[in-house]
């Protein structure tokens, strides 16, 4: 195998993202060796990686919903790149509500592998002041079963998110948002008992964070709640 | 000048007018390949709301840094493609343990968004078109590993693992099936 054989091959792979480490670094060395100004090496970069990319068009194309393509307009060279892509315009307003500065801590912070004891889940399903709530949002099943100083949050097939992420549930009423809790999914499960002003609340969503559980919300939602129509 | 080639002037003119700010011009980039690389994105990534973000943050990347795109580089259509892949791939290596429910594609997403439906007149047909053929035309060893690698986002020891073949025979399918691939796509366009 000839060195150019050598970083085709690794270009063809690299092209693909298929190259592992080992072999990155021996493709860089390959590379450093021949020059910046290797015209071979140039043309077998470009074109492997032109390749590459024209793989995309075998798929049939899939409609994209506008409002992606004006939030990204909207968002401009500075703004933060909006998250909540599916919620309902109504809701959209609620949880605009979502970006103003928190007051004061009123939930707390779950452990992220807590699981609720089975008998007090139970005792309170049962009470008379619990009612369940349903939750708009992405791919998956949100569900929440508030009473006015507490509430149970209940979700499965999350969407998987990146490392170092959670979710976080907050509790809205007005314009001012309250942590309710911060929960890291099992294989895409919750259930997750929260305390706070839940039965005064208009509103509860669901944000991803980093898993230092901000105060105040930095993503837009991804799951919302109606409790007072 | 081949319809590939015509287009890729096209992209690149509307590519010039997004660096000025231009609205319009990224409106028409975005719709031209926005239904493609959210069709990409879904296949690697089988989550809705994953792909969708992924799609966003890369047309996000080239409404602010348009000129990033390196014309030596390649063509804008397979720049932006690109883009969507190498981020689709990176998240679903980070997501790997959550992953994977199943082995067949976007069949298995929930049941579809109306809105979501595919677009057949969105885009580029000559490009389809070509680059099917050219896929067709591989030997099916090599389109395997072309698919595991490229649709399923699996590195080169993953598509070892996946198909049993050595790691060896899995690089040599590879470059032969790119090699093959550029020398059919390179061939339309002359």
């Amino acid at each position: 195998m000839t060195d150019h054989d050598q970083i085709e091959e690794l270009l063809a792979l690299e092209a693909l993202s298929a190259l592992e480490s080992e072999d990155a670094e021996t493709l860089a060395r390959a590379l450093e060796d021949h020059g910046p100004d290797c015209p071979e090496c140039a043309g077998l970069r470009r074109e492997l990686g032109d390749v590459a990319g024209r793989l995309a068009f075998a798929l049939d194309p899939v409609a994209v919903r506008d409002e992606i393509r004006e939030d990204i307009l909207r968002a401009g060279p500075e703004r933060q790149l909006r998250r909540a892509l599916i919620l309902r315009p109504r809701l959209v307003a609620a949880a605009a509500a979502v970006l103003v500065a928190v007051g004061a801590l009123g939930g707390f912070l779950l452990a992220p592998r807590q699981q609720p004891d089975v008998a007090a889940l139970a005792e309170f399903l049962s009470r008379q002041d619990v009612r369940v709530v349903r939750f708009e949002g992405a791919a998956g099943h949100v569900a929440a079963a508030v009473a006015p100083r507490e509430g149970f949050l209940f979700a499965s097939d999350l969407p998987p998110i990146p490392a170092g992420r959670v979710y976080e549930l907050w509790m809205i009423r007005g314009e001012t948002p309250v942590r309710g809790l911060c929960v890291e999914p099992r294989d895409g499960t919750v259930v997750a008992r929260f305390e706070g002003a839940v039965g005064a609340s208009d509103v509860l969503a669901v944000t991803v964070e980093s898993e230092s559980c901000p105060t105040s919300p930095t993503t837009e939602p991804i799951f919302v709640a109606t409790l007072q129509v | 000048m081949g319809a590939a080639d015509l287009s890729d002037l096209r992209d690149r003119e509307l590519l010039r007018r997004i660096s000025r700010g231009d609205e319009e011009a990224f409106r028409s980039l975005f719709g031209r390949y926005a239904p493609t690389a959210r069709a990409l994105a879904l296949r690697i990534l089988r989550q809705r709301f994953l792909a969708d973000e992924t799609v966003q943050e890369a047309f996000l990347s080239v409404w602010r840094n348009p000129d990033r795109y390196d014309a030596s580089r390649g063509s804008v259509r397979a720049w932006l493609m690109s883009a969507v892949h190498h981020r689709a791939v990176d998240l679903v290596r980070r997501e790997e343990a959550h992953r994977r429910r199943s082995d067949s594609a976007v069949a298995d997403l929930p049941a579809e968004d109306p809105a979501e439906q595919a677009v057949e007149a969105v885009g580029v047909p000559e490009e389809r078109a070509a680059v099917r053929a050219a896929l067709a035309e591989l030997p099916a060893e090599q389109r395997e590993v072309i698919e595991l690698m490229y649709f399923e986002g699996l590195s080169q020891s993953k598509v070892a693992e996946r198909t049993g073949i050595p790691l060896g025979t899995v690089k040599s399918r590879a470059v032969l099936a790119m090699r093959r691939m550029r020398a059919s796509l390179g061939a339309l366009e002359r």
